[in-house]
């Protein structure tokens, strides 16, 4: 979908301990595979396709167990405290490993000491979009008004990590807007379409049917590059130098599963991430990284998260 | 525009009516049904459940399946309702109020055959609605903002207070305690949690499965099993007496008519779902009847109303999910997944560009309704004898079903002690003679009542004029107002007429 091919390479090379291991004992039943969201979601529906293809490669079945609940905290602690053998894993996203420790002081568990990471397995920046109609013609326009207006321009935010994603956005150009909070990403588009509410950070999959019907005008992207489906609109790096947030899913184990089982299930699952009818099933781009990466990964963005709720003063839980 | 709809229906048709598909319907429409019979499991299990196979699935085939679950269950929770006092599903708790007292008249196969074909009769509206105006009325969606949809709400939980007869008071009181514990779990504005005595499983509020099944279901249970009951309901259900009296005929048509109304207007307003719509619709009801005093005592209209409305709301519940991609309910948004792994996206293109998915599915729906009617009416005498089973047996069943339902939610054994736990506090709440229907709906209309009360107020910088400038929101305020002050005269008039009485 992106630019993310360039990690072809590394799976390439992934795939080749897969003919060494396969002599090897793991796995030798079936893998659960915890998924802190409710059946259906996006998540979970990205579980489910990699699971899939994974489980047939490995000759076992992965089944999915949703836990869905608390903004991922019930179900990334019931994995921390699963069997560090290789047959439990956890499927998460940013707000278990990097969003609920930024905003937990007395989270039952350590994103970075409870768990060894596997791979990444999407990255997900957003869209700023607003109506069509809308004054301002790009993104350097909204910062003026915001300027002129303290605190008139309005963003919704559907969960925490579009909130954060737009605070960011708010200390980092020096203006004040105002959070209107949503509970899902769907009411919020509609009040962005008539006008209740001025702009929103929109994932690519809900967002970029809109923009091409013309319902919703972009006008810049959270990514470090321009997107390929949207090459005239601008980075919001470009007019805020600096700026760049994405959302991600991860696969994680466990922190004392063996080397052994985190190699053998990396190189699985970047063989699944780079079968292309996979990643015409789900609705992420897909981003394979080594365990190293994705540690470094979750620990810079435990760090971002932590500074932008202490600047925007969120409450610590 | 005929001509359109014609050849739109035959393309339907020519989906809905292939063999694998007449399958698929039928499968789902008897999954939906028992599943909604059984307590506490709804169609948000069910479906969940059937996730790994949907992927493997003709996204066609798929999706009228899954519509045939979620608007079967509606056809069964009523049966728990009506037989057991147990709300099968959230949205037929209120069909508890009459259905039971009904059944206990020995009139079990009359409430059942009736609210079979009030079912039918509102998923009809719904489906005809769906046809029809679907681009109309998504634009009346569209067009609702956090002012109207507060508006709204004032006027539900005005409606709502009126639902207890018995005592007012205790009514309103009920209310207030359903939205108090309606704002447990997180504050969306300040992210702070609220009452949650440190409880994760908190954080995202109580579970209403949990609260329905334990205040009704539970404390129910616990009641019958204090007193012996047998010989107090009917054997035997011959079809004759399944049959209406031509009194239930005459006092069903309009309930009918009006609930079907209000299940199809709640139905495609996002959020608010089935649950609300057959709350709002025994409301309405014991409104307009001539005779207030025969509700909770087995009035047939107490019964209509809500089926109809919950049926018209499940089947309009597909106006937004489908055209406009906005999914109204955690069960509809399962259903957008469904269709976004087959590689679709719901939304205003989707008629044009998949009209057999489409108008297979609306088709689908007509066959799965019928399906229903044809299969519900000669099951009903199966259905009643399912009383028979000695109640030693029955209950002990029915609280294991009761908390598998709540257990698979979220896989958290927490919601089975939530379950307990409503269960004794509704025990308590039916000893003292507190009416439980206006805990619910408080506990669903309050929430959503504050959120859009804070949204609206925030959009309009602290404004609180945004409710009487919006027309839509000022008209609703207004109709709140009418039905208050029509609430207080006749309050004085009855007051006054007792007093006469008693003088004279």
């Amino acid at each position: 979908m992106r630019r993310f091919k360039k990690i072809l390479a590394t799976a390439v090379l992934s795939v080749l301990p897969i003919a060494a291991m396969s002599q090897g004992t793991y796995p030798e039943r079936p893998i659960t595979m915890i998924v802190p969201f409710a059946a259906g979601n996006s998540a979970d529906i990205l579980a489910r396709v990699l699971a899939d293809h994974v489980g047939r490669q490995l000759n076992t079945s992965i089944v999915i167990e949703n836990r869905p609940g608390a903004e991922s905290i019930l179900g990334a602690t019931t994995a921390a405290r699963a069997q560090a053998d290789g047959y439990t894993i956890m499927l998460a996203s940013t707000s278990a490993l990097a969003a609920a420790p930024a905003l937990n002081s007395n989270l039952p568990y350590d994103p970075v000491t409870d768990f060894a990471p596997i791979t990444q397995i999407s990255l997900q920046p957003y869209v700023i979009v607003v109506r069509p109609d809308h004054p301002a013609q790009d993104i350097g326009q909204l910062i003026q008004m915001a300027k002129d207006d303290p605190g008139r321009i309005t963003f919704a935010s559907s969960n925490t990590t579009t909130r954060v994603a737009s605070e960011l956005f708010r200390s980092m150009a020096e203006i004040e807007l105002t959070n209107i909070p949503y509970t899902g990403t769907d009411q919020a588009f509609l009040d962005v379409r008539n006008g209740q509410v001025t702009m929103m950070f929109a994932g690519s999959t809900s967002a970029l049917p809109q923009i091409a019907q013309g319902t919703l005008r972009p006008l810049a992207v959270s990514s470090a590059d321009r997107w390929e489906e949207l090459p005239d609109v601008p980075t919001l790096g470009e007019v805020v130098p600096g700026y760049e947030f994405s959302a991600w899913h991860a696969l994680v184990a466990p922190a004392a599963a063996p080397d052994e089982v985190i190699s053998v299930l990396n190189a699985a699952f970047h063989a699944a991430m780079n079968d292309p009818e996979i990643a015409a099933q789900v609705d992420v781009a897909l981003f394979p990284t080594t365990p190293d990466e994705l540690s470094a990964t979750i620990q810079r963005d435990i760090d971002v998260w932590r500074e932008i709720v202490e600047e925007a003063g969120l409450p610590v839980n | 525009m005929e001509n359109d709809l014609i050849s739109s229906i035959s393309i339907g048709l020519a989906t809905a009516l292939t063999w694998s598909n007449l399958g698929f319907c039928l499968g789902g429409v008897l999954l939906g049904m028992f599943v909604g019979v059984l307590p506490g499991i709804g169609a948000m299990t069910a479906i969940s459940m059937l996730m790994p196979l949907v992927y493997h699935l003709d996204p066609t085939s798929a999706l009228i399946m899954l519509g045939g679950i979620w608007y079967g269950t509606a056809y069964g929770g009523s049966i728990a309702s009506i037989l057991l006092n147990l709300p099968g599903t959230p949205s037929t708790a209120v069909t508890c109020l009459d259905g039971y007292p009904m059944a206990r008249q020995g009139r079990a196969g009359i409430a059942l055959f009736m609210t079979t074909v009030a079912s039918f009769f509102g998923a009809s509206v719904g489906i005809v609605l769906m046809m029809l105006f679907s681009p109309v009325i998504v634009n009346v969606a569209f067009n609702f903002t956090s002012a109207e949809y507060f508006s709204l709400m004032v006027l539900g939980l005005i409606a709502a207070s009126t639902i207890s007869a018995e005592s007012p008071v205790k009514g309103l009181a009920m209310v207030g305690i359903g939205i108090l514990l309606g704002l447990v779990g997180m504050d969306l504005y300040a992210s702070v949690p609220r009452f949650t005595l440190g409880f994760y499983e908190l954080l995202e509020g109580i579970s209403l499965v949990a609260l329905a099944l334990g205040i009704f279901g539970v404390a129910e249970i616990i009641a019958s099993a204090r007193i012996d009951q047998s010989g107090t309901l009917m054997s035997k259900v011959t079809f004759r007496s399944m049959i209406p009296t031509q009194d239930d005929r005459r006092r069903s048509l309009m309930p009918m008519v009006r609930g079907s109304g209000v299940g199809a207007f709640f139905g495609i307003l996002p959020g608010i779902g089935p649950s609300i719509a057959s709350f709002l619709a025994y409301a309405w009801e014991r409104k307009v009847a001539d005779e207030p005093q025969r509700f909770g005592h087995g009035a047939i209209e107490g019964i209509i109303a809500p089926e109809a409305a919950n049926n018209a709301a499940d089947q309009a519940a597909f106006i937004p999910t489908m055209t406009l991609g906005i999914p109204g309910s955690p069960t509809m948004a399962l259903i957008i997944g469904v269709l976004i792994i087959h590689g679709i996206t719901p939304g205003p293109t989707l008629v044009t560009e998949r009209p057999d998915l489409f108008w297979g599915l609306i088709m689908s729906f007509w066959i799965g309704n019928i399906l229903l009617l044809i299969i519900n009416i000669p099951l009903i005498g199966i259905w009643v004898r399912l009383l028979q089973v000695p109640y030693g047996y029955l209950y002990p069943a029915v609280v294991m079903f009761m908390c598998i339902g709540a257990f698979t939610i979220h896989n958290n054994p927490f919601d089975v002690f939530s379950i307990m736990v409503f269960g004794l506090v509704g025990y308590g709440m039916r000893v003292l003679a507190f009416p439980v229907a206006p805990l619910i709906l408080g506990f669903v209309l309050g929430p959503l009542m504050e959120e859009h009360f804070r949204r609206a107020m925030t959009i309009s910088f602290g404004d609180p004029m945004v409710f009487l400038q919006r027309p839509v929101s000022a008209g609703i305020l207004a109709i709140t107002a009418l039905f208050l002050l029509f609430s207080l005269v006749s309050f004085i008039r009855t007051k006054a007429a007792g007093t006469r009485a008693r003088g004279g």
